[in-house]
């Protein structure tokens, strides 16, 4: 039964061979539904089996020099993470603001008012600080359970303290007008990927603030200058109009006018449109520098993608989960691999015989802060 | 026997391989050593084997180990020795009638959750102990309604309200003791608070014909009180952003609050009708008319939405609300109209705007 012609696995890495990926969005709508339906039905529980199943299947559909990834992870292991993250930091919380602080409304004492304090400062200070750590650790456990030509990838390096550096730099950027930012993000940046491993090979990144600078000026400027525009076009355009109604007589007493003078405190939210828009824009100037930095053995990579083609893919995203009210998460993922795909080029070899396996096997259990606050990401720089 | 491509585990290189049929296992061998036996049971893969390519890996076996073959003949004959690997992967059908399937599950897990949350906070608000509540409400009232400027206490205005209060609350069952508070704010509006704290803004007062209009007002508010709503909303709301966290993992960003404010307005139309029901029976016992909450929202509708969020407000339809509080059991008027003049004045200034 031998075939001895049968090609070869291992043909010799092309020298800008990019990622592939191969799933259709007719395979993931019977997913996304069976996703929904028992996710629903158990109450929140199958979250954590739809999420490893569907990572599952993105990653065998996804190659990297004709290879395929392969998700090692359990749902089991998920749900435990989150269990336990929910004990940490809901439990404070609850007992807080539902338990001591309307019985201090009754009688405060001092006990009490040390207990509120304390718990109070974890609410204020450790969130953003879990939020970060959450963020860290989540990776960690990804790369653990994430495994290409039988070699698992790593997430070396303290998410506690990733999660200092994170809240000093943040408080950094507070007082520096926003000017640290780009600073905050390349030194977070470089903290992810010089601790990222793929067995024995470690990835490296060398990106600076100073990359990085350019893409923030132009939001930093760009959100308030359009806003204005934005503001005078629509606030004109409104003026004008009850002006033509009072005139024609279309808007008369106090009751209509009232109505016009609510509309017009709509106005602000307007601003959310050139915020949403210059943080994209940012993002994928940041996307493209980071990833311009970073090496991997002699492997390099390189975005291709035009901006507007970032944003469009950006906005189709934001699209997609206001659509489906935040389930469709799962067209959104395989969205990113086919953006990668797209745009992503990966050039240079790898001397696979010289990358080992490392011994780490990684984390027990996974994710829970980042499930509870939502950070989103889930592959990437 | 077919060549392959094998992945140990120790390293990314790939190795070649050949693999046989043996009894116990899949049979892989290399040109150094000996790799091993892969009993057909603990075979796992991420997709079914395939004429185009089989990728294997072993349970147990260092947990990252792949073998690769491509070759057709291959694929049929390790299915035939390990048929569970026809559904290696999951992957779950697309067929028309799956889809209704799954489609049809979730229209009834969503119907299920929503009469669910509702039951459940009616449940949990009746465990809640009403000291635990008046402590909350406590809480609110301070918060909202304090002893600050805002609150108004003219003696004669007050006394007028204490009397009308005191009226009603004699025939009301309530399970707390009520606390009516007049606060002096520019806007048209009354609530209950858990605890039997109810808040009455200056505005409604001024905005009211007579006597019967705040009596309507005060007696719907009280049904929310003797009904425990306040709680029963406060529950409901955790429930639904629970159930929304849960299910959507996220209850922070848009789509979340809107959802848990979009929900709990359709649970509280229900709180509407039923405090609605409570006051009509309620201003009967007392001998007051009754219509008198219809005619106050009939001439507030006429003067046109204050809010361009007012079509989401959570009046019920104001048909069923004229059916039920329709003025057929006769009944008096709520105060002497010295009572009412002096009301007006409560917050100090003159009544009549």
């Amino acid at each position: 039964m031998s075939d001895p012609t049968v090609a070869p696995v291992d043909a010799p890495p092309s020298p800008q061979a990019r990622l592939s990926h191969d799933s259709t969005v007719a395979e993931l709508v019977p997913m996304h539904l069976k996703f929904l339906a028992l996710t629903l039905l158990t109450l929140g529980v199958y979250h954590f089996w739809a999420r490893t199943h569907a990572r599952r299947f993105l990653w065998s559909r996804t190659r990297l020099l004709d290879e395929p990834f392969v998700y090692l992870g359990r749902p089991v292991e998920l749900l435990v993470g989150f269990v336990v993250a929910m004990v940490l930091v809901v439990a404070p919380v609850v007992v807080l603001n539902v338990v001591l602080l309307p019985q201090a409304e009754g009688d405060p004492d001092a006990g009490l008012m040390a207990g509120i304090a304390a718990l109070s400062v974890v609410q204020a200070i450790a969130i953003p600080y879990l939020i970060f750590v959450g963020g860290y650790a989540a990776r960690r456990y990804r790369l653990s359970r994430t495994a290409w030509r039988g070699i698992r990838g790593r997430q070396a390096g303290s998410a506690w303290t990733y999660g200092l550096w994170g809240m000093l730099y943040a408080m950094v950027t507070g007082v520096t007008l926003l000017w640290f930012y780009p600073w905050q993000r390349a030194k977070l940046a470089r903290e992810r990927l010089q601790n990222a491993w793929f067995g024995s090979l470690k990835f490296d990144c060398d990106v600076e603030g100073r990359d990085l600078v350019g893409a923030f000026a132009i939001m930093w400027f760009g959100i308030p200058v359009l806003g204005m525009i934005l503001a005078l076009v629509v606030g004109g355009l409104f003026a004008g109009l009850v002006a033509g109604g009072v005139m024609s007589g279309e808007i008369e007493g106090e009751t209509d006018l009232n109505q016009a003078v609510w509309a017009l405190q709509l106005l602000p939210l307007l601003m959310y449109l050139p915020l949403g828009l210059f943080y994209i824009i940012y993002r994928g100037h940041e996307l493209r520098h980071v990833a311009k930095h970073t090496s991997f053995g002699e492997v390099r990579f390189e975005f291709t993608y035009g901006i507007w083609q970032y944003v469009g893919y950006a906005v189709g995203n934001i699209a997609i989960l206001l659509l489906t009210l935040a389930t469709g998460w799962i067209y959104v993922q395989r969205r990113q691999l086919k953006f990668w795909e797209r745009f992503l080029v990966v050039s240079g070899d790898i001397d696979f015989a010289a990358v080992g396996q490392a011994a780490d096997t990684g984390p027990r259990t996974g994710e829970g802060l980042a499930e509870l606050f939502d950070t989103g990401f889930e592959i990437g720089f | 026997m077919v060549l392959g491509q094998y992945f140990d585990g120790k390293t990314a290189q790939a190795h070649d391989v050949r693999i046989s049929f043996a009894a116990g296992g899949l049979s892989i061998s290399g040109k150094q050593d000996m790799v091993g036996t892969w009993p057909y049971d603990d075979l796992t893969a991420e997709a079914p084997p395939s004429f185009r390519e089989t990728r294997l890996r072993c349970k147990g076996k260092g947990t990252a180990a792949i073998v690769v073959v491509r070759d057709a003949d291959f694929a049929a004959q390790v299915l035939a020795k390990a048929p569970h690997l026809k559904r290696a992967g999951n992957k779950v059908g697309g067929g028309l009638t799956m889809l209704l399937g799954w489609g049809a599950a979730i229209v009834v897990a969503v119907v299920a959750i929503y009469f669910g949350i509702g039951a459940a906070a009616g449940l949990l608000a009746d465990l809640v102990p009403p000291e635990l509540e008046r402590k909350w409400g406590d809480a609110y009232a301070t918060g909202l309604a304090g002893e600050s400027e805002g609150l108004c206490a003219e003696p004669a205005g007050r006394e007028a309200l204490d009397r009308l209060v005191a009226r009603l609350e004699d025939l009301a069952a309530a399970p707390h003791p009520l606390d009516v508070r007049v606060v002096d704010t520019n806007m048209v509006n009354a609530f209950a608070l858990p605890g039997g704290h109810i808040v009455i803004f200056s505005k409604l007062i001024e905005k009211a014909d007579n006597a019967d209009e705040l009596a309507g007002v005060l007696a719907h508010e009280i049904g929310h009180v003797a009904g425990r709503d306040s709680l029963r909303g406060l529950m409901q709301q955790i429930g639904v952003a629970a159930a929304l966290g849960l299910v959507f993992g996220d209850t922070t960003g848009v789509d979340g609050s809107m959802m848990t404010q979009l929900v709990g307005l359709s649970y509280s139309r229900d709180l509407e009708l039923e405090a609605d029901r409570y006051a009509a029976d309620l201003l009967t016992r007392a001998g007051i008319r009754r219509d008198g909450l219809v005619s106050f929202f009939a001439r507030l509708d006429q003067e046109g939405p204050s809010t361009p969020l007012e079509i989401l407000s959570t009046h019920p339809p104001s048909d069923e609300r004229a059916r039920l509080l329709a003025n057929d059991k006769g009944g008096g008027p709520a105060m002497p109209a010295d009572d009412w003049a002096a009301l007006k004045t409560i917050c100090g200034q003159s009544g009549d705007e």
